[in-house]
């Protein structure tokens, strides 16, 4: 009896996630370009430093702590200052990426025994994904029919997974599902990895930059939260213009007009390569 | 390039191999192309030569010290020279700190037998007295960044800081060795130049200097070390197998390879004395 509640209610859970997957839909996750944003300053800040002594007007944002008092706020990062709504954040120049619930990642299989698969999702900790987040869902199951067979995803060590991450705290290591659209196994391709704060560069404002990026070299890309990069396209060739692009874009994260110099390089690169 | 972890994921692996099939590389190098050298010498003062040499994303510093002391009975009236590599682990997350390992071990010996086998350093010049003094030459590599294929890197390396090399020239007198006030260098250590040159196997499809990711996909790999006319050493590593006909094709690729880059690198621009002879 207990065993057919929960059933139940993890369907309901699921069915609720899936719905947000598909109101995502675009390939790419729907992040702001921080660093074109106009609330963020141009103004650099080292860790130490004072943002704001404001207390009632400013709250503590991401990258920020306060003093011990409680009058000062303080960056704990290196990196552009911006302030959002009544937020003081900290956007990093670089770092480690760091999960977070509802983030889209690429992550490699390191490890596996019979309770859970783990993880190498480029974060300081392995995350864990557990058989039953692998479960694929079809029309006999919700009926309840074959609920005795469950059809799980079966992965090998060095598979390639697009996963969304559903628990992420400082104590536990997180957690995956591959249970969603555009999650899953993937097949053929390459994956670069670059650093994660500038991943909002490479999707750039409303996703512009990636656009035309795929407009350009006519490759399939999947950019996710963690740093890593999957492209796939028809000839090395464009594939390397693509990635060469995506590395002439992290190295120039922190320059204005970016997208329109990006295009300009590709376009006199393509006619020196001769890719039509 | 690629991220650079343990474990190698397999659409890497599948990647690497469908271009290689075509006679592609995943860096846009053809087959029998070696990446960009560039090399700095006299780097560090306090070393008598030096070396500051990258083969793409690998970079290697090279040092070389001397001393003085006995020679061993079989050979003396002839200096030594040896080899040391350490792997650092800022170069890469595979190097762990700790007594050297196999692959510091291997990429020592096979740059030490590839100069010690050719007629590369002068060792009856490194003499200063019969059964009494000679140098002893140490080159030690430092490997700063790991992106594939160190031993070629380091045996160029090597070259050039020994090239560079600038060591006080001793006289024999009664109280023990003392300072001529002179040097020898160049010509005077090294007479050939002695090559290492890599090759990666994957499958049955055969490569020049293969980079990271491919060193990680591939199953073996074979070092064939050569001067102007002469093969002076050869090592493979790995789980692979090679037919009689692959290692005649590689030895004729690697005397091709090697002239191409000693005519590219021009090593003797770095000899000390090149100016006054």
């Amino acid at each position: 009896m207990e065993e057919e509640i929960d059933e139940e209610l993890e369907e309901e859970i699921d069915e609720d996630l899936d719905e947000d997957f598909e109101e995502d839909t675009d390939d790419e996750e729907d992040t702001d370009d921080e660093f074109e944003d106009e609330e963020t300053s141009r103004e650099i800040v080292a860790p130490g430093e004072v943002l704001s002594e404001d207390m009632e007007n400013f709250i503590p944002g991401r990258g920020t702590i306060l003093n011990k008092k409680g009058t000062k706020i303080i960056s704990v990062l290196v990196g552009l200052k911006q302030i959002k709504k009544n937020y003081i954040n900290v956007i990093p120049l670089n770092g480690f990426y760091t999960a977070r619930t509802g983030d889209k990642v690429i992550g490699i299989i390191t490890d596996k025994n019979p309770v859970k698969y783990r993880v190498d999702i480029n974060a300081k900790y392995n995350a864990i994904l557990k058989p039953r987040n692998t479960v694929k869902r079809s029309k006999m199951r919700r009926r309840g029919k074959s609920s005795h067979n469950l059809n799980t995803e079966r992965f090998d060590i060095g598979d390639v997974i697009v996963a969304k991450v559903i628990s992420a705290d400082r104590l536990n290591n997180p957690e995956l599902t591959i249970v969603g659209k555009y999650l899953g196994k993937k097949m053929g391709g390459i994956i670069i990895s670059i650093d994660p704060p500038k991943v909002p560069r490479v999707i750039g404002r409303n996703g512009s930059m990636i656009k035309m990026l795929k407009s350009l070299t006519d490759c399939n890309i999947f950019v996710t939260q963690n740093g890593r990069i999957w492209i796939k396209g028809d000839k090395i060739k464009k594939e390397r213009l693509l990635i060469e692009a995506i590395y002439k874009i992290e190295r120039e994260a922190h320059t204005r007009g970016l997208t329109d110099r990006v295009e300009e390089w590709l376009q006199n690169e393509k006619e020196k390569r001769g890719i039509k | 390039m690629m991220d650079v972890k343990r474990i190698i994921s397999k659409i890497e692996k599948g990647y690497i191999k469908n271009n290689l099939k075509k006679e592609q590389r995943v860096d846009g190098r053809g087959l029998w192309d070696y990446r960009d050298f560039e090399i700095k010498t006299g780097i560090i003062t306090a070393a008598e030569g030096s070396c500051d040499i990258s083969l793409g994303g690998t970079r290697i510093m090279i040092g070389v010290k001397y001393d003085v002391g006995t020679p061993f009975p079989d050979t003396p009236d002839e200096g030594v020279c040896t080899v040391m590599a350490e792997l650092l682990p800022l170069a890469s997350p595979l190097f762990e700190r700790g007594p050297p390992d196999e692959e510091s071990i291997e990429l020592a010996r096979v740059v030490d037998r590839g100069i010690r086998h050719a007629d590369c350093v002068q060792t009856k010049k490194l003499c200063i007295q019969k059964d009494e003094a000679v140098y002893i030459i140490f080159i030690d590599m430092y490997v700063i960044n790991h992106s594939g294929n160190m031993i070629d890197c380091g045996a160029v390396g090597s070259l050039a800081a020994l090239l560079s090399a600038k060591i006080p020239q001793g006289k024999w007198t009664e109280n023990g060795p003392e300072w001529t006030g002179e040097y020898i260098s160049g010509k005077d250590i090294i007479n050939e130049l002695p090559l290492a040159i890599t090759f990666g196997k994957i499958d049955d499809m055969l490569f020049l200097d293969p980079n990271l990711a491919e060193e990680l996909v591939s199953d073996g790999r074979i070092t064939i070390s050569v001067t102007k006319d002469q093969i002076t050493s050869i090592q493979k590593s790995g789980s692979t197998t090679f037919e009689i006909d692959e290692i005649k094709m590689l030895s004729k690729k690697a005397f091709e390879a090697a002239d191409k880059l000693r005519e590219d690198l021009n090593l003797w621009q770095y000899a000390e004395n090149i100016e006054e002879e």
